[in-house]
């Protein structure tokens, strides 16, 4: 965009509506004589000073050349003096006095206006007014603050890179002056706007007009300049977006390595003379500490020519030094992590052997706590290491040779064993806790989350093809040492029950395992709720109701079943919060902040969790009622999304400890019941509720249309086309995209969504070619006939397929060992609980259909039926089959539970010793032993218990609300279809 | 690295470092986005390189109502801090004082007498931040609090009323030495 080149014409005014209408008239009528005459008799009258704005208006249009400059010398006199009129339409009179002849608007009027509006902060009429002024003239410099704000995302979003680097350049504009004149958002708005047009440059000459500033600030003789505007600068020359800013820049530059030389030493004197002011707060000394590690890592890359070595300079002391006075701060290790991603497995173990002893009695003259804090950073970044490496290629620390990447196997049981004896030594000492209790970073809680983590590694947890795991998530782990990171964990919490990391991972492990009571309990722990729930409420939420329907029935006294809350957060925020607040943002003339709230508004709409928290609602209570208790159409802010509706998961997954290397399956994978949220998933569960809104659809008995038959065919037509349009657009989300589908859903959701897809495709064949057909048809063709038998038939295989899923328990295990894979997948039975509903439920929507027909053609009806029903009751036999399956696999659980001796037997799996004749207890090559032994010394025998007692109890509840899900299936099934 | 700019919408999720503190209050959503829309240089963060949000303020400018004019409680034209919070991993690095600093400048800026805040009595440790600040306690509201951190059985808990003065109070007159023997009621509140 150009500047404006064409001068804008006058802006026409309007005198107050208190004037006379002598006055006004004379005024207007362009009489400017009389009118001037009229307004110096008011002024002189009545002393206010808006009449004097009217007569040098008027005068400024007579014929007296001295009359028509007098505005100017007036608006002149006053921007000299430092006169603020803080009357609004008068200074629209001295506008209009001098908008006849050429004039600087920025140097003049602008000035005027944007002293009434500094001077009249509340009076948004006057600040409305002047803005509209300014942008009459384009004169941005005293538009308010937020405008430019607005200016500058309008330039990023629409204006070239080379247009947005020539008006930031311009004499009067630019950065350095939004920061002189106070706007310090909009400067680093501009830095920032620079940078994303690759403006690298012009960022290095900024940065260094503000160094240089700084530095003469320091000097003994400092220039002559404004205490406001010097405080500016120095308070600008600390923040770590200028200086990030530049040094990216300076990577970029071809002279590179000389400009971050340059700009090293730059800074270093900037440091001195902050340090001089007392500006330095420790933030600003720890973001120092970054910087230069930052320069050096970078020097070090741009010096290096060998194309085998990324550093010829040692890097790992500059490293090492950050470490070391970090240590304490739990940020420390996520600083490293950055740079650790730099650095080849050489250096890295190189680093970790420099930084300190893994045996916390090593030390001499440091207590306990301080080794501690040391041994759970060495032990993190051992940690980073062990789960960064390659297929075939060598171990750096423990020189083993691994196989299959990314883990190294020895070092994650030497990191296990380390935090065990550190974990172990800490809580054996009073003072540490003590003094963990008075810090932020607790090292006990770090060395407890690291040995877990490794233990889950360790244990073969984490799937990266969901599909294909018919059994318990927990089969193929190793039960032993999965249960000891989580009696770890659990031991943890309840010694110091508040660290969110720690809380978390715990959630996400007990659901894993069945236990959805105490994920329950230390997820409402947690304060997780409002906002926070649409950041985390996924963390806990997700799949809940095929694990647990219980937890979704509505109990005496509550008004609100499991996650209306969260369903109501979404619905007020979208329908009712946003919309507000764009208004009131309007209504304040901040106008930069609307485009961020529409963002917002389209983040949260976009979100999964928005999808997915009305699903697993419908989910949850039609798994207990057997039927939908509401539709995708009363849920306003679903109804309507089409499949082409891109959804994201925006879960904040930082909250859990990201401690692990760049290859290694992050830990909310490695924790999770199934794949995260997707869009797919997102978009394959709404066309599934359709579905059941379609087939669960009941018209009201007193619902007696005069043309009954022929809106009969249009509602057949109209269920029809949509069942096809819900098989077409299944089939093309589970079949159609060249990703597997095992990225984005479990197994049994996998089943079940084809299953749906069928029963859409059944039900819209039987409508389209069974009972839509005109009466002259008479009857069906037995092409469609055939194709509606294959569809049936598909739909029971998969059926069979998914109850085979369902039913695969493990054979030839421990009789209790069976009974917590059974818990452990509930999920599948959810599913399965699903597919069954869906199959009765399209079958009774065809057999109502039958019937309807039969009302208006009984032979034809009859003949249908003939042939039809037998094969839809194959359907409802399927369905009672897997309900019975599902029956009998809860009377095995509750069975199962309720033996006696529970306690001791998970006390067993736990603390089993690898002499144990059970290989499903024993773990890997005796370590579940060794980890056993080291846990045996610090958790006490009444905590132990305590917990095998809880983890039991809540297994019950989990089946006792499958049981009552059962139960009330026996009572659907007694009831006539 | 901590960076720190102003609040914009997207920050809410990303502030569970700071939220989840059991001492950090979490409100409805429109509760922040009232604060962006009507006061958006007075709602600050500090942030690091992951985008998650170490700390934040928010602030307000107001009076009284016009009928409050008469009052001896009539409150001036002043910025009004309602919430200063620091994530437990970045506290002790001097984040909440940088926070209120930038506050203070959008206070300076939009033209206030003062800036206040409550606090409660118990609170040492935010009285002494804020009291190394500049703030003073301006008077003592009686049970503001409906609960007592320290003594469940108590009916409520007192709150200090603390102020510091702008640029442009050259002459001091909203605030005073003796605050803390100034007691006023709840509804003497605006």
């Amino acid at each position: 965009m150009a500047p404006p080149r064409i001068a804008p014409a006058p802006r026409s005014i309007q005198l107050k509506h208190t004037v006379d209408l002598q006055l006004d008239r004379a005024f207007h009528d362009e009489q400017w004589a009389i009118a001037a005459n009229l307004a110096r008799n008011r002024h002189n009258a009545t002393k206010d000073e808006y009449y004097k704005a009217v007569e040098i208006a008027a005068k400024s249009r007579c014929d007296n050349a001295a009359d028509r400059t007098l505005g100017g010398e007036v608006v002149q006199t006053m921007i000299n003096d430092n006169t603020v009129i803080k009357d609004v339409d008068a200074l629209d009179l001295y506008e209009f006095s001098i908008a006849c002849r050429p004039m600087n608007y920025a140097k003049t009027i602008g000035v005027l206006r944007s002293r009434l509006v500094k001077a009249l902060p509340k009076d948004q009429n006057a600040g409305v007014r002047c803005l509209e002024a300014c942008m009459w003239y384009s004169d941005w410099e005293n538009a308010q603050e937020d405008e430019v704000l607005l200016w500058l995302q309008i330039r990023q979003r629409f204006g070239s890179a080379q247009e947005n680097l020539m008006l930031l350049s311009l004499p009067n504009w630019g950065p350095l002056l939004f920061l002189e004149r106070g706007f310090t958002e909009a400067f680093f708005q501009s830095i920032q706007l620079l940078s994303f047009n690759e403006q690298w440059e012009e960022i290095i000459k900024v940065a260094d007009t503000v160094f240089d500033k700084v530095i003469s600030l320091g000097q003994e003789e400092p220039p002559a300049s404004s205490l406001a505007i010097n405080e500016r600068y120095t308070k600008a020359s600390r923040e770590w977006l200028l200086w990030t800013s530049s040094v990216n820049a300076a990577k970029k530059l071809l002279n590179g390595q000389e400009t971050l030389k340059t700009f090293h030493k730059k800074i270093k004197k900037v440091i001195r003379v902050l340090n001089a002011f007392d500006l330095m707060n420790p933030v600003f000394q720890k973001n120092y500490d970054m910087i230069l590690l930052d320069i050096a890592f970078h020097r070090a890359l741009m010096a290096t020519t060998s194309p085998h070595n990324k550093f010829e300079h040692n890097i790992v002391p500059h490293l090492l030094r950050l470490a070391k006075k970090h240590a304490d701060a739990s940020s420390c290790f996520m600083t490293l992590k950055g740079f650790l991603e730099l650095l080849d497995q050489t250096k890295i173990a190189e680093f970790v052997d420099d930084l300190g002893s893994e045996h916390t009695k090593d030390v001499e003259g440091v207590d306990t706590f301080d080794k501690l804090v040391l041994l759970a950073l060495r032990l993190k970044v051992r940690l980073f290491q062990a789960t960064s490496l390659t297929a075939n290629e060598r171990c750096s620390f423990c020189q083993s040779m691994i196989s299959k990447g990314p883990d190294c196997k020895t070092c994650l049981k030497s990191i296990t064993a380390c935090a065990l004896d550190g974990f172990r030594a800490g809580v054996q000492d009073t003072d540490v806790s003590e003094k963990a209790a008075h810090q932020s970073e607790d090292p006990l809680l770090n060395l407890a989350i690291l040995g877990s983590i490794c233990l889950i590694k360790l244990a073969g947890a984490g799937h990266k093809s969901w599909q294909h795991r018919k059994e318990s998530p927990l089969y193929h782990v190793n039960i032993q040492l999965f249960l000891q990171a989580v009696i770890w964990l659990d031991f943890c919490f309840r010694r110091r029950p508040k660290n969110d990391s720690l809380d978390l991972l715990l959630v996400r492990l007990y659901l894993l395992m069945g236990c959805v009571t105490p994920a329950l309990k230390i997820f409402g722990r947690s304060g997780i709720k409002a906002t926070l729930l649409e950041s985390l409420g996924m963390v806990c939420y997700d799949r809940l109701a095929s694990i647990s329907p219980g937890h979704f029935v509505q109990k005496m006294g509550q008004d609100r079943t499991l996650m209306d809350n969260f369903r109501r957060y979404f619905e007020t925020a979208v329908e009712k919060r946003y919309p507000d607040c764009v208004k009131v943002s309007l209504e304040n003339s901040i106008y930069a902040g609307v485009p961020r709230l529409v963002e917002l508004a389209h983040m949260q709409s976009h979100n999964c969790a928005l999808v997915l928290t009305v699903v697993e609602i419908h989910r949850g209570l039609r798994m207990k009622t057997g039927r939908n208790e509401a539709t995708m159409d009363e849920e306003p802010l679903i109804a309507h999304l089409p499949p082409d509706y891109e959804l994201r998961d925006r879960t904040d997954y930082d909250s859990l400890p990201q401690w692990t290397g760049p290859q290694s399956m992050p830990i909310q994978e490695l924790t999770a019941y199934g794949p995260l949220p997707t869009n797919r998933r997102c978009h394959l569960c709404i066309l599934t509720e359709r579905f059941f809104d379609l087939v669960c659809y009941a018209q009201p008995k007193d619902f007696k249309p005069s043309k009954a038959t022929q809106l009969l065919q249009v509602d057949w037509q109209a269920a029809a086309s949509t069942c096809k349009f819900l098989h077409t657009s299944l089939d093309a989300l589970l079949f159609g995209d060249s990703d597997d589908i095992q990225k984005d859903v479990t197994g049994p959701e996998a089943w079940h969504f084809r299953i749906v897809s069928q029963l859409a495709k059944l039900v819209s064949q039987v409508l389209e070619t069974v009972l839509l057909p005109p009466p002259a048809a008479a009857a069906s063709t037995k092409a469609a006939r055939e194709d509606v038998v294959h569809t049936i038939h598909r739909t029971l295989k998969l059926m069979e397929y998914q109850s085979q899923d369902f039913l695969a328990l493990p054979r030839g295990i421990h009789a209790r060992m069976h009974t917590l894979h059974g818990v452990a997948a509930t999920h599948a039975m959810g599913m399965l609980r699903d597919s069954a509903l869906a199959a009765r439920h399209a079958v009774q929507f065809l057999g109502a259909a039958l019937d309807r027909i039969k009302t208006t053609d009984k032979p034809r009806g009859t003949a249908e039926a003939a042939w039809l029903t037998p094969e839809t009751r194959k359907l409802v036999a399927a369905a009672a089959a897997a309900d019975a399956g599902m029956k009998e696999r809860v009377k095995v659980l509750t069975d199962g539970l309720n033996m006696s001796g529970w306690v001791d037997c998970l006390l067993g799996w736990v603390f089993g010793d690898d002499d144990d004749d059970d290989d499903d207890i024993a773990g890997q090559d005796g370590f579940g032993g060794i980890v056993a032994k080291k846990m045996d010394l610090f958790i006490p025998a009444d905590v132990r218990e305590e917990w095998a007692a809880d983890v039991t109890d809540s297994w019950r509840d989990v089946v006792k609300g499958w049981r009552d899900v059962s139960d009330d299936n026996d009572d659907d099934d007694e009831k006539p279809s | 690295m901590t960076s720190f700019r102003a609040f914009t919408p997207a920050d809410l999720n990303r502030f569970a470092k700071c939220n989840l503190d059991p001492l950090t209050e979490t409100y409805d959503i429109g509760f922040y986005l009232q604060y962006y829309a009507k006061w958006p240089s007075l709602f600050q963060v500090a942030v690091d390189d992951r985008g998650n949000i170490l700390g934040y303020i928010m602030g307000k400018t107001e009076s009284s109502p016009d009928y409050f004019k008469g009052s001896e409680h009539y409150l001036p034209w002043h910025a009004h801090i309602t919430a200063l919070t620091v994530a437990p991993e970045a506290r002790r690095l001097g984040i909440g004082r940088i926070l209120t600093e930038k506050l203070e400048a959008g206070a300076e800026a939009a033209d206030t007498w003062f800036i206040d805040l409550f606090v409660r009595k118990s609170n040492e440790k935010a009285i002494r931040f804020y009291e190394n600040m500049g703030y003073s306690v301006y008077r003592v509201v009686k049970d503001y609090y409906g609960d007592n951190v320290n003594d469940p059985t108590a009916h409520g808990e007192d709150a200090y009323d603390m102020r510091k003065p702008t640029k442009r109070d050259k002459t001091l007159k909203h605030i005073r030495d003796d605050g803390r023997s100034h007691e006023v009621q709840p509804e003497d509140v605006f």
